[in-house]
């Protein structure tokens, strides 16, 4: 079943004019900013498919400089996202990209830059303001930016998934969902999960207490 | 959720509970939400679409199709054809619609393209039956598990099913809603269901230039006649010969049969008409 709540129905509380164009290019561009964990000094978009199509007369361009600013799709705020950039100071970019097929007719590369630090997310709008963050810095994700999601980038070697579970088990959160993606070559892994209830500020303490962790982020949009 | 329209009623009738409080049980058991939750959570969203309501009839929004702004307000006249009250109803959701293009903040109910219908049918019911705000709630519970149903038995977006699984869907939730608030039977309800998704089976999703305005909007007025229709129809003692559920089948193949250009694509039907592509190609070489 698609639709498994009234909330799915009569809930989405948004910023028009669409579901998928802007609400959705909203939430995946304030994912990659929590993914980000900081406000970045400059955003390279690169729009793919149908965003880069009729990004403008839908708005959203403007959603996606709304959710890199910190706002989620129901901020009234997205509205003055140019003016507010300006202000904020950040440096931003939008140019038309071939992510390639196997992409999403409605998905959008980010570039997220603050000095030497930066993180590329590729998120799709799959539907109904639905979203799916599909890679970052080019390891598969796959996760919907539910609430309670946690994502950790961790060193790739014996003992990362073990500091984890542990870690879950100690705050008795039970996962309903995860997965593993590898760069070999740069011996890393991305990992994330979706936990039942709400993921405390304790448990990123906790996992950052390990040497195998690089960074945890919660999305609890 | 509830896998048909048939299966909700049904499951109120044996067990002798109504309506809204059988799909708020079956709602706090699934999210694990207790029930003061979910109440609290509709009554956000009825303030939202409240206050997008009041912005709407206040704002002046210039939409990126000039000549399709500022429409709404000029329903707020006295009827000619419509009493007052019913004008007034298709100036609501269309100015709703309006405020939804031009970014202002809605409740997508189901969608964001035809957020105007539900909350301008909803409101001029309870003006009209002198309902309270806990009726509202109720009703709405219901709306919101009849696009469900719809929703997960055939599709609840233009792109996926045409415009019949946006307007069609809203102002069948609708219907169903505000015939529950007059105190209609199961049946009544069920049928105003029915008769309303039929009317506007078919539908097509063709947005001028792929935008949310042109004739997204108007297109919001005639899903809310359409739920008053039925509505009144269902009331009136008015059968549908062939039952909701089977309706809803029929909305889920016409849906995928549609082709290609008739769905959100921008290419076909009203969209492919020679002003909407002269309209296209203004928008986008001004934007350049």
């Amino acid at each position: 079943m698609k639709y498994t709540s009234i909330f799915d129905v009569i809930g989405h509380i948004m910023v028009g004019p669409s579901s998928s164009h802007t609400a959705g290019a909203c939430q995946i561009a304030y994912v990659a900013r929590l993914l980000f964990g900081r406000k970045p000094k400059e955003v390279k978009i690169g729009l793919h498919g149908s965003f880069a199509e009729t990004y403008r007369g839908h708005g959203t361009d403007i959603a996606l400089l709304g959710g890199l600013l910190g706002f989620s799709p129901e901020d009234e705020r997205i509205k003055d996202a140019f003016e507010l950039a300006k202000k904020e100071e950040l440096i931003y970019s939008f140019e038309s990209v071939d992510l390639g097929a196997e992409y999403h007719p409605n998905s959008v590369s980010i570039e997220l830059i603050d000095g030497d630090d930066k993180m590329i997310v590729i998120g799709s709008s799959i539907g109904g303001g639905n979203i799916e963050i599909v890679e970052i810095n080019d390891l598969e994700a796959g996760f919907g930016g539910e609430p309670n999601t946690l994502v950790i980038l961790n060193k790739d070697k014996i003992g990362a998934l073990v500091s984890i579970a542990a870690t879950l088990s100690k705050y008795k959160l039970n996962i309903g969902a995860m997965k593993i993606s590898r760069d070999i070559k740069k011996k890393i892994a991305l990992t994330w999960l979706e936990s039942d209830s709400v993921i405390s500020e304790e448990v990123i303490k906790e996992l950052k207490k390990y040497p195998e962790i690089i960074w945890v982020r919660i999305i609890n949009v | 959720m509830f896998e048909s329209i048939s299966q909700l009623l049904n499951e109120s009738k044996a067990n002798n509970i109504s309506l809204h409080q059988l799909i708020l049980k079956d709602e706090s058991e699934y999210t694990h939400t207790p029930e003061s939750k979910i109440i609290e959570r509709l009554k956000k969203s009825l303030n939202v679409m409240k206050q997008s309501l009041e912005k709407a009839l206040h704002s002046n929004n210039e939409l990126p199709i000039m000549e399709a702004s500022y429409q709404a307000k000029k329903l707020l006249s006295p009827g000619i054809f419509f009493g007052n009250s019913m004008k007034e109803a298709i100036g609501w959701a269309m100015a709703i619609a309006e405020y939804n293009s031009g970014m202002g903040l809605i409740v997508a109910c189901p969608t964001a393209g035809s957020s105007g219908v539900l909350p301008a049918v909803l409101f001029k019911a309870k003006e009209i039956l002198n309902k309270s705000n806990e009726d509202l709630v109720d009703a709405l519970i219901l709306a919101g598990a009849i696009g469900a149903i719809i929703g997960n038995q055939a599709m609840l977006s233009g792109s996926e099913g045409g415009c019949q699984a946006e307007i069609g869907v809203a102002s069948a939730m609708a219907a169903a809603s505000i015939t529950y608030m007059a105190n209609g039977s199961h049946e009544q309800i069920s049928n105003a269901i029915a008769l309303s998704l039929k009317n506007l089976l078919g539908l097509v999703c063709d947005p001028v230039a792929g935008l949310v305005i042109s004739p997204c909007i108007k297109r919001n007025a005639i899903g809310v006649v359409n739920a008053f229709t039925a509505a009144e129809m269902a009331l009136s003692g008015v059968t549908s010969i062939i039952p909701a559920d089977e309706v809803i089948d029929a909305m889920m193949k016409v849906g995928r049969k549609l082709p290609y250009e008739l769905k959100e694509t921008g290419k076909g039907g009203i969209a492919g008409t020679k002003t909407a592509k002269r309209i296209k190609k203004r928008l986008f070489s001004e934007i350049e």
